[in-house]
């Protein structure tokens, strides 16, 4: 069965009340995305019984490159506690299709979880990645707010950052673990746009309208496992802010070991977008090769145009 | 004197808010009324970037880049992390790694924010822009969306629609819901001839579409069936560096201006 049914955000006050419609105009921008959970959720169900074909495990700031074939899956493991793991995704057959943090929020929310889908840049604008599974549990946090894990970006991963804080050179900050990824494969790293931040717990403060990180709920054998809509190149960095609110101390950091393994395939894509899913003609944005043109330029003229 | 590789301090605040006090006193350089679509400008450092509603609130999206370099431009994420989710009066506006640095400063903001119970405030730092696939799901038709307009916008700069990046909403009164990390959005605050002042920090290539969603208040919903206006905003650019105020000139406005006043 496909959800077709859209979510509507309802404002609310600073105690979670929903507020009257009648006291200002509420627009979500929430997009009316069907998802297929049926589909996913058969997918999840086949994923204990499948075999892991590659595992590693990754303990230091250098970063992981993991390609990902469309319909197998990777699983994230925590092995000893709390530790951020960055991530960021391309399509491993033309990178310029990257994960899209901000078009990603306002679709699936700034909390990733269970079946929120990890959507790639202009001009295909689909899934690159599913959360499968999610095992972190978050803890009340009483009368206050409540943070949440996996936020859909960060922004603090920056070699700045690190230095502000007081990060020492020997430590590659999460760009920098990227930069050089991608550098080793022959991307630019001008490529790396915001990226999800695993096992992050942050708040939104609606007062001070902004981002909060807490010491995360997460604990040993926490797992998130995503499913590969495509082909799929993965960035994997630890922070060396370790649980995301650790600071440096001017000491030898070290980081929380992670597990990544790699499942074999468990089904095939369903592809994007679903039948009946209204989609632009992409053609507009793209050269003979499929990729979008680098060309400066204006949108041509298209029928559905008013 | 320009600012952009000083660690931040009162003496910035002071020397933005002199500036800020004087901008509309300064020459301008150029100025640009924009009633639909998008455009593209160079604003050299140390010049300042005025955008205005003419008539109502309008979103503004708007791209900032190091015209010296295109690669580094606006980080909607590391302005989020440092800054908080929305564009306010002295607000730096960081660029992309590895330089990480503040590219622009907002000097000037006259939107009257009124507090209200979802903590919606103008100026989002975050949330991208609106694009094709965005209209043809909800309202079943491609009219120029942002990215298209971006795309001329960045034309008009000479640059192709991979500069476009994540950008600033602004005149968008948004909010990330804390409970459920959803984007929402309302009417917006800002009234007619209220405008949002920037410092270019580094020589700037200004590209901005005006969004299709106008001034926010139609519903996604209903954008099937409605037709919703776009409201014409004006941009000027400020040289502090020049003499007393002359007429304006456009000679550093790279492209055609839709219309000019």
């Amino acid at each position: 069965m496909i959800d077709m049914t859209p979510t509507r955000v309802t404002a609310m006050d600073s105690h979670g009340a929903r507020t009257s419609p009648t006291t200002h105009t509420t627009i979500t921008t929430q997009h009316p995305r069907p998802l297929n959970r049926e589909f996913y959720g058969a997918v999840r169900s086949r994923l204990g019984d499948t075999r892991e074909r590659r595992t590693e495990v990754l303990s230091d700031f250098e970063g992981l490159a993991l390609e990902i074939s469309a319909g197998s899956a990777m699983i994230v493991r925590l092995l000893d506690g709390p530790q951020v793991v960055h991530m960021f995704a391309l399509n491993n057959d033309d990178p310029d299709e990257r994960y899209w943090a901000h078009e990603t929020c306002l679709i699936e929310g700034f909390f990733l979880s269970r079946y929120s889908r990890l959507w790639g840049t202009m001009a295909r604008f689909r899934p690159l990645l599913t959360i499968l599974e999610d095992s972190v549990s978050t803890s009340p946090q009483g009368d206050s707010i409540d943070g949440k894990h996996h936020p859909a970006y960060g922004g603090a991963g920056t070699p700045a950052a690190w230095r502000r804080s007081g990060g020492g050179p020997g430590v590659l900050s999460v760009w920098e673990q990227f930069a050089q990824l991608l550098s080793g494969r022959g991307i630019s790293r001008s490529l790396i746009k915001d990226e999800v931040c695993l096992f992050q717990k942050t708040r939104i403060n609606p007062y001070a309208r902004r981002l909060e990180l807490l010491p995360p709920d997460c604990v040993a054998g926490d797992q998130v496992a995503l499913y590969a809509e495509l082909d799929v190149l993965v960035l994997l960095a630890l922070s060396p802010y370790i649980d995301g609110v650790t600071q440096p101390s001017g000491r030898a950091t070290s980081a929380r070991p992670v597990s990544i393994s790699i499942v074999d395939r468990i089904a095939d894509p369903l592809g994007w977008p679903y039948p009946d899913v209204p989609y632009p003609d992409i053609s507009l944005y793209l050269d003979a090769n499929g990729s979008r043109s680098l060309a400066p330029g204006v949108t041509a003229a298209r029928s559905s145009a008013r | 004197m320009t600012l952009a590789d000083k660690e931040r301090g009162p003496a910035d605040a002071a020397f933005y808010t002199d500036l800020a006090a004087r901008t509309s006193q300064l020459t301008r350089r150029s100025h640009h009324v924009i009633d639909h679509g998008g455009f593209g400008c160079r604003v050299a450092k140390g010049q300042i970037l005025r955008i205005g509603l003419l008539e109502r609130a309008q979103i503004v999206d708007l791209c900032l880049t190091n015209a010296d370099d295109p690669t580094e431009h606006y980080a909607s994420g590391t302005q989020v992390a440092l800054e908080g989710l929305n564009i306010t009066r002295l607000c730096p506006i960081w660029g992309t790694p590895p330089n990480s640095r503040r590219l622009a400063t907002c000097i000037g903001d006259t939107v009257v924010h009124r507090d209200n119970p979802s903590h919606t405030r103008d100026h989002g730092a975050h949330g991208a822009h609106c694009n094709p696939h965005h209209w043809m799901l909800y309202a079943g038709r491609h009219p120029d969306t942002c990215y298209d307009n971006l795309r001329a916008g960045m034309a008009m700069v000479g640059l192709g629609q991979h500069a476009i990046h994540d950008n600033i909403n602004l005149f968008e009164n948004c909010v990330l819901e804390p409970y459920t990390g959803h984007y929402f959005l309302q009417d917006s605050d800002a009234e007619r001839h209220d405008h949002v002042d920037f410092y270019a920090d580094v020589p700037l290539l200004a590209v901005l579409s005006l969004c299709p969603y106008g001034s926010g208040e139609a519903m996604d919903e209903d954008w099937r069936v409605t037709d919703i206006p776009v409201y014409p905003i004006l941009v000027e650019v400020f040289d502090p560096s020049a003499g007393a105020a002359r007429a304006s000139s456009r000679a550093d406005a790279i492209g055609k201006p839709s219309v000019e006043s």
